[in-house]
């Protein structure tokens, strides 16, 4: 055990840095351009605030396109892009391009089915106040499904970080990394169970707090 | 006040097209409370949501006050739908905030930092008996807490015009007896306009001066409630 952590202590706790700052931050991008990006499929529907139906079209077209393109494939794909923002397609910071990429639409579904939980009528009604659409946005759709979109929040980072691992193994860096370059590669069994062991209380950790925050701010 | 002429609402569905009011007049005086009463179907939410446009009439006009809201689009229509309130039958209060958020919200759309905001919540929360629920959410209420809260915040502008849409359906006799002597009493005080639809008789003999009686998208009968309690016993 002692020579185990001394081998291998620093590595993983790199790795699990790693793991969690990939994660995290392209959750965060995601969600830039995600939740702006769900709202507007869920308000340029037919009877909604802004009822746009070219517009709708062509946003849910482009989501569907982007989510259906398998996570390993867009990874690679989307590697000149990549070398062309952050200079090169290698290592953790560089692995964040393509996982934002890969979650944009997926946020984006998200946020359109927390807004369309919302009952119709205090759309409805704030609509008879005299709000304006924008304020109908950001005044009653996201703080009415705040619940909601947290624990689509906490669903999206951990996406993430089983994405994060394949980002890994095209030289991401993350326990997912290792878990394919000294568990898989190497049949060293022990480092990769925990590698898992980690990965599975992060996630468990994540999954905890997203539901936990959902009922705390949850009043209704 | 409020004079509504050869309104018609024509829904264009796959199957066909519906007629949901079909060429109704009807005038609304200044500080009348002015009930619509018929069967589910006949037209008479429609005709209540044409009246702050939350649907849009296939052809006639409205006008309050002279001016004719059919004819307004954006910030013009969203001006005038501030001095006119409404409550519905499933109260849509904000669930994430406060009885007070609630009431305040109206002056928050309205825009800017409204000096007097706090007094005024407080006052219309007076008005309503709900002073020690300011800080409660609308799930810790009852049916008739949330239709105060409701009424509360279809007054926070001042509105010239109440619409009430089934406001009383789902409440129980003694809640909605209650609720319609709130609006009674309001209407009485502030001198606002209230027009109301309903299924319920009782309602309209409860607080209406003048009534309408709607059936398949007309107008069949409309005056003072007192002439006409005879003709809705007939029909209803």
């Amino acid at each position: 055990m002692g020579a185990f952590l001394e081998n291998y202590g620093a590595m993983l706790v790199q790795g699990t840095w790693d793991t969690l700052y990939m994660s995290f931050l392209s959750a965060l991008f995601a969600y830039l351009m995600g939740l702006p990006l769900g709202v507007a499929l869920a308000v340029t529907e037919p009877h909604h605030i802004l009822p746009r139906p070219h517009v709708n079209r062509i946003l849910n077209t482009v989501v569907n396109i982007v989510r259906s393109v398998p996570f390993i494939i867009l990874l690679i794909a989307v590697i000149p892009f990549t070398r062309w923002l952050v200079g090169t397609s290698i290592g953790v910071t560089a692995s964040i391009v393509p996982l934002v990429i890969g979650a944009v639409p997926f946020v984006a579904r998200l946020v359109e089915s927390s807004m369309k939980e919302l009952r119709k009528g205090i759309i409805e009604a704030a609509t008879a106040m005299g709000a304006s659409p924008f304020q109908i946005i950001y005044k009653v759709m996201i703080p009415e499904t705040m619940p909601s979109l947290v624990l689509g929040a906490s669903i999206t980072t951990i996406t993430l970080i089983g994405y994060s691992a394949m980002a890994g193994a095209v030289g991401g860096g993350g326990l997912g990394d290792l878990a394919i370059r000294y568990g898989y590669y190497r049949y060293d069994t022990t480092l990769m169970m925990v590698t898992i062991v980690l990965l599975v209380l992060i996630v468990q950790g994540v999954q905890l707090a997203g539901t936990r925050l959902s009922k705390k701010i949850n009043r209704q | 006040m409020i004079e509504i002429r050869n309104l018609c609402k024509v829904y264009h569905n796959p199957t066909g097209d519906f007629v949901a009011l079909d060429d109704v007049d009807l005038t609304i005086a200044q500080g009348e409370i002015y009930g619509v009463i018929g069967l589910s179907g006949a037209g008479k939410s429609t005709l209540i949501r044409c009246i702050n446009m939350l649907e849009k009439p296939s052809s006639g006009s409205i006008r309050i006050d002279g001016e004719d809201i059919t004819r307004m689009r954006g910030r013009e229509l969203r001006r005038i739908r501030q001095s006119l309130g409404m409550i519905f039958q499933d109260f849509n209060l904000l669930m994430q905030k406060t009885v007070e958020e609630n009431v305040r919200f109206p002056l928050e759309i309205a825009g800017g930092k409204q000096a007097g905001a706090d007094g005024k919540v407080r006052e219309l929360l007076r008005l309503v008996g709900l002073e020690e629920k300011a800080g409660a959410y609308p799930a810790q209420l009852s049916g008739g807490q949330k239709q105060r809260v409701a009424i509360a915040r279809a007054l926070a502008n001042d509105p010239k015009v109440l619409l009430c849409d089934e406001a009383t359906s789902a409440l129980d006799p003694l809640t909605t007896k209650s609720i319609l002597e709130l609006l009674k009493r309001i209407n009485e005080k502030i001198g606002v306009t209230i027009i109301l639809i309903t299924h319920e008789m009782k309602v309209v003999e409860a607080i209406c001066d003048k009534v309408a009686v709607i059936e398949n998208a007309r107008i069949v009968k409309d005056g003072p409630t007192a002439e006409h309690i005879g003709h809705f016993q007939e029909v209803m």
